[in-house]
């Protein structure tokens, strides 16, 4: 019991050290007006498996007429290769809470990008945000296995293993003798 | 107190049968086909010596070998012999004289089987692709009695002649081919065996080089060169090579078609012969028609197609000196006519089959033995919408004169026809088996009504005034057609025989199927035995495949899309008359103007949207590096969803993430094994769900399928530490939320936009283990959405489709506990890793439904009813009921009783109304 707790807390200790020595990439997301010729610089997000800041953020110059905007980053291989979605012009506003979500592979390498805007009274959820910009890692989901039933543990007779051993009787009862010796202390404390 | 009674519905509905037994062969149907059968691979062929009873045997171009009886046309046996249908493959079918086997081989692969039963007696496989594939007729003397030996040609890098023992299919001896030379054939006279090779020359043409081989030990005698240094230039001038004739000959022509030049193999003379194009257009093609026995008479006949005419000449070939001479000519008759090859002892016979008639010859004079008229006005040989193709006879001899003929004819609209003494026996639709796509067209007379109606509504009141008083005056001039008919319509409805051909239900759907030798063939659902029409719609070139994609565009009207034309074809579904785009009235089911268009292109999937500067990209999913796309399946368009939410037990809502623009997205890695599955909103481009499966077989089939707010997928899993490797099944349900009575962020928004929201859908996914892979996956489509919804899955490892009711596959299913009271009243049981295939949701039951591809559905006008129509190699349609059919009578209805019941009432009434009156008069009367 306590080597398993101890185990844990060893092994999340090593996971957060592990995370924390993970070496932080960096990725440049744009927004693109449907009608511009270019994109724009949006914001600069260093992320990790787990966690991901937001380094710069720029907000983005939309005409006032555009009705659609485009926000995605280049492949770090390729320089015309992009993924992005699209999403109302409106949802950058000033006042929106907005949210970027960094959707990473299996391997930790972001792949595609999701937005979402609120408005202010909606979220109060933590992240970590500047001017409006939080941002929040998606992992990629190890895809749902077979939940299988629990197998039949059989001993080395090849019979049904005994069950786990009945508790002693001060194992299952250790607190009704400690309310016992409490209330005589006390009693004997309030007699005097 | 009404619990129970809820409980009790829910366990009645539970059973969600496929079949009903006495539906079993009536609803649904299935075209047994064998694809379409090659020239050099079909011919009547006797199973048992003794028996004068033969069947036909075919290896079609899809790859398939069977044996047709040739009185109905039934499938005696078959094998699917390759799954990758490569039309192009040569493939070789031969038959023992007087034997009870046939060789087929396909690929490097030789497989003898039984005749009679197509049981399999030996498998070789060649040490490359087979090039030739004989029998060994000859006899000699130390040779088994009973199964003739085979021999194979075979190319690559070592090729080689090998001769395989009849019975065992072992090797006797190899005869390795060392001189760089091309191997093209093999061939075999009564004392010797020749290998016929291919030697390029410098300047690139093609000489013919003989090999002369022992056939007892394999070993070469003697090698001489034909045709000289600059005659042939490609192969394909090479007319025939013969085989097993007691004198095997060569034949080949010039390109220009002037001069046959023929050699008897293992003479060293080469005769030629001009041709005389009798006065018309010169030959396109030539060929050569010979017995395949030694013991028949070395007869051959030389078949001559030019544009618009054949005939033909017959020679002889004096075994003796190896002469060769022309003995007759056939007459040139406009219009196709095929020709084949029958023998009866040693007297050959060449039987003619044109558009309307059918003449058998004998070899030895050119008098007409039998002559029949092709007598039926129903088969599209005689109307002129087809032609011969090639054929296959086998004449019965009495005396001097011909008695009967059998020929076996492929016409040209797809159909395998056979002519017994010029009468059509039957015709197998084997033009299906090579179904690539196909779609049901949506019903025509209905809409012609909506149109009127709707033309009526958007005029002003005057006319339509007159426009309605004109309908119905047409209207009126149909009815006595319809009185006249209403008794016989009565008739036929009360004792149900038969159909009246109204569609009153919607089951006689148009199927339109484009097949890969670019026809477009249809269908009716509801009389699926004969083929409504064929036609050509595009002109391939020889080995092409067409892949098309057949669409509803709208009511009565298909559309095609291929990769010919950049437009797409639009062709009438009940006539096949292809019609102008602009005479196309678009379909009110579908949204007219497409904001955003999502297209797959090259291993890229990107949205885009129309806007002042042309296409502009809206969206891109960038692949990752090794990344390939495996499937995309987008929601239906025709989808509709009943219920907006799932009730529970507690009567609250849960409610459903439906959105129109869902497309499901599996994507593979090279050389990694892994599977991911995007759900995306194919406007905006924001991927809704993704996962990644590790370890993943991705030579076994994976199959997909999305439709309202579920979607599912198939895999095989390969083994782990924990688990073995076995066929795993996902089903994942998007929701607005989790809470019961509540949409998340949606609120009470009624319309969305997928642009400008931010909701996400919450997915509930499970995983079960199947029994085994599945190829192909559909989803049940009905009227309103209302009937719950079956998967359909294809498993091509025991040629059945099943029919898996969506309420087995729930995700919501209890894991790990017994439900609870309100789960069980809304008929959610506890969840088991095994999903076993319930034999009753097999929906071909004791059928076998080979090389499925793909499987289509389509609602008919009764809600409770879903079309089905599979297609790839088979055709099989049924008709499902996944909630029963509760808006139907079933066969079990007895319309007789209920009458006879009425009319006893009705004669009860008038013979006891007078007794009562008189009872009540007396009542009134009497004061006792």
């Amino acid at each position: 019991m306590h080597i398993s707790t101890a185990c844990s807390l060893v092994l999340a200790f090593v996971s957060a050290l592990a995370t924390a020595l993970q070496p932080e990439r960096t990725v440049d997301i744009f927004a693109w007006p449907l009608s511009a010729a270019k994109p724009q610089a949006l914001s600069k997000i260093g992320y990790n498996s787990t966690t991901a800041t937001v380094k710069t953020y720029k907000t983005p110059l939309i005409p006032a007429d555009e009705q659609i905007v485009r926000i995605g980053f280049f492949h770090s291989d390729s320089s015309t290769t992009w993924s992005g979605i699209a999403t109302s012009a409106s949802n950058l506003a000033e006042g929106k809470d907005k949210k970027l979500q960094i959707l990473l592979n299996t391997e930790g390498l972001i792949y595609h990008v999701g937005f979402a805007a609120y408005d202010p009274a909606v979220v109060g959820r933590s992240g970590a945000r500047k001017d409006g910009l939080s941002v929040e890692v998606v992992p990629m989901r190890a895809g749902p296995a077979v939940h299988m039933n629990k197998p039949v543990v059989l001993d080395a007779e090849g019979k049904l293993a005994d069950k786990e051993p009945e508790k002693t009787f001060l194992q299952k009862y250790w607190w009704a003798i400690g309310i016992f010796l409490v209330l005589q202390l006390v009693m004997a404390g309030s007699k005097e | 107190m009404l619990l129970p009674i809820y409980a009790a519905v829910v366990l009645l509905l539970r059973p969600a049968l496929a079949v009903f037994a006495d539906e079993a062969w009536t609803v649904d149907y299935h075209h047994a086909l064998l694809g379409l059968p090659k020239q050099s691979t079909t011919f009547f062929h006797r199973p048992d010596p003794n028996s004068r009873a033969s069947l036909i045997y075919t290896l079609s171009e899809q790859g398939v070998i069977g044996a047709v009886n040739p009185r109905d046309g039934a499938v005696v046996w078959r094998h699917l012999l390759n799954s990758t249908n490569d039309a192009s493959q040569p493939s070789f079918l031969r038959a023992g004289d007087a034997q009870d086997a046939v060789v087929s081989g396909l690929g490097g692969q030789v497989t003898a089987f039984s005749a009679a039963d197509g049981r399999v007696d030996w498998q070789h496989i060649a040490p490359d692709a087979l090039v030739d594939l004989e029998i060994l007729e000859l006899e000699d003397g130390r040779g088994t009695p009973g199964a003739k030996d085979t021999l194979c040609m075979s190319a690559g890098q070592h090729p080689s002649v090998q001769r395989l023992d009849g019975a065992t299919g072992a090797v006797k001896w190899e005869h390795k081919i060392e001189s760089g030379d091309m191997p093209y054939q093999v061939s075999a006279s009564t004392t010797e065996v020749f290998a016929i090779l291919l030697h390029k020359t410098v300047l690139g043409y093609v000489k013919i080089n003989v090999v002369t081989l022992d056939p007892v030990t394999g070993r070469k005698t003697d090698e001489y060169t034909l045709s000289s240094e600059n005659e042939l230039a490609t192969a394909a001038t090479i007319v025939a090579v013969g085989a097993n004739s007691a004198s095997p000959i060569i034949a080949w022509t010039d390109s220009a078609y002037k001069t046959l030049r023929i050699n008897v193999i293992g003479k060293k003379a080469i005769v030629d012969f001009p041709i005389n194009t009798l006065g018309g257009r010169p030959p396109q093609r030539v060929a050569l028609h010979a017995p395949y026995l030694t013991t028949s008479l070395a007869h051959f006949l030389v078949h001559y197609q030019s544009l618009d005419a054949d005939w033909a000449e017959v020679y002889h070939v004096d075994v003796k000196n190896g002469r060769i001479e022309k003995a007759y000519d056939l007459p040139k008759i406009e219009g196709r006519s095929s020709f084949s090859t029958s023998t009866n002892g040693a007297n050959v016979y060449f039987t003619r089959v044109t558009k309307d008639h059918v003449f058998t010859v004998a070899s030895t004079s050119h008098g007409i033995l039998g002559r029949w008229n092709v007598d039926s006005t129903t088969s599209s040989l005689t109307d002129g919408t087809a032609r011969p193709v090639h054929a296959a006879s086998e004449v019965s001899v009495k005396g001097e004169s011909v008695s009967a003929v059998r020929s076996a004819v492929l016409l040209s609209s797809g159909e395998w026809l056979l002519l017994r003494d010029g009468s059509p026996q039957w015709t197998r639709p084997e033009i299906l088996a090579g179904t690539v796509s196909a779609a049901f067209a949506l019903p025509s007379e209905v809409s012609d009504l909506v149109n009127e109606l709707q033309e009526e509504a958007h005029s002003n009141p005057v006319s339509a005034y007159v426009h309605r008083i004109t309908r119905h005056i047409g209207d009126i001039q149909k009815l006595p057609l319809l009185l006249a008919a209403l008794p016989q319509r009565f008739v036929h409805g009360f004792l149900g025989t038969g159909s009246d051909g109204s569609d009153t239900f919607g089951f006689h759907k148009i199927i339109v199927s484009a097949t890969s030798d670019g026809h477009l063939v249809a269908v009716n659902a509801g009389r699926p035995s004969d083929v409504l029409w064929s036609s050509a719609a595009v002109i391939l070139s020889s080995g092409q495949v067409w892949n098309a994609r057949v669409e509803s565009a709208a009511p009565g009207i298909v559309r095609v899309l291929d990769d010919i034309s950049p437009m797409p074809t639009f062709f009438n579904a009940s006539t096949g008359a292809a019609i102008g785009e602009d005479e196309v009235t678009s379909d009110a089911a579908l949204p007219t103007s497409v904001e955003v268009d999502f297209t797959l292109k090259d291993g890229q999937l990107y949205g885009t949207t129309a806007s002042q500067s042309g296409h502009n990209e809206l969206w891109h999913f960038g692949l990752q590096k090794g990344e390939t796309i495996l499937s995309l399946t987008p929601r239906p368009v025709n989808d509709p969803v009943a219920s907006i939410g799932k009730v529970l037990g507690d009567r609250k809502v849960l409610y459903k993430y439906l959105n129109p623009n869902l497309a499901l997205l599996a994507t593979t890695y090279a050389g990694q094994s892994r599977l991911s599955i995007y759900v995306l909103n194919t406007v905006s481009g924001a991927i809704l769900y993704s996962n990644s499966h590790q370890n993943i077989d991705l030579a076994a089939p994976i199959a997909a399928t999305l439709s309202e707010n579920w979607f599912a997928y198939s895999y095989t899993a390969e083994s782990t530490s924990t688990a073995p490797k076995g066929h795993q099944l996902v089903v994942g349900e998007l929701f607005e939320s989790l809470t019961s009575n509540d949409r998340g962020l949606l609120n009470a928004a009624t319309n969305v936009s997928s642009l400008a929201s931010s909701t996400q859908p919450l997915t509930l996914t499970q995983t079960y283990h199947i029994p085994e892979s599945i190829s192909k996956m559909s989803v049940t489509q009905t009227r309103q959405g209302i009937t719950s919804r079956q998967l359909l899955a294809v498993l091509a490892d025991s040629n059945a489709i099943v029919g898996i009711p969506r309420g087995v596959i729930d995700p919501r299913r209890p894991v790990n506990r017994e439900p609870t009271k309100d789960e069980q009243m809304e008929g959610l049981f506890r969840y088991t890793p095994v999903l076993d295939f319930d034999p009753k949701w097999y929906l071909n039951h004791r059928r076998e439904i080979l090389g499925v591809k793909d499987v289509i559905t389509s609602p008919a006008i009764l809600e409770s009813t879903s079309l089905v129509y599979a297609y790839g190699l088979d055709v099989f349609g049924t008709r499902l009921n996944p909630s029963f059919n509760f808006d139907m009578l079933g066969k079990d209805f007895n319309k007789f009783q209920m009458l006879a019941t009425v009319a006893a009432l009705a004669v009860a009434t008038f013979v006891v109304a007078p007794l009562v009156q008189r009872k009540q008069i007396n009542q009134r009367w009497q004061f006792a």
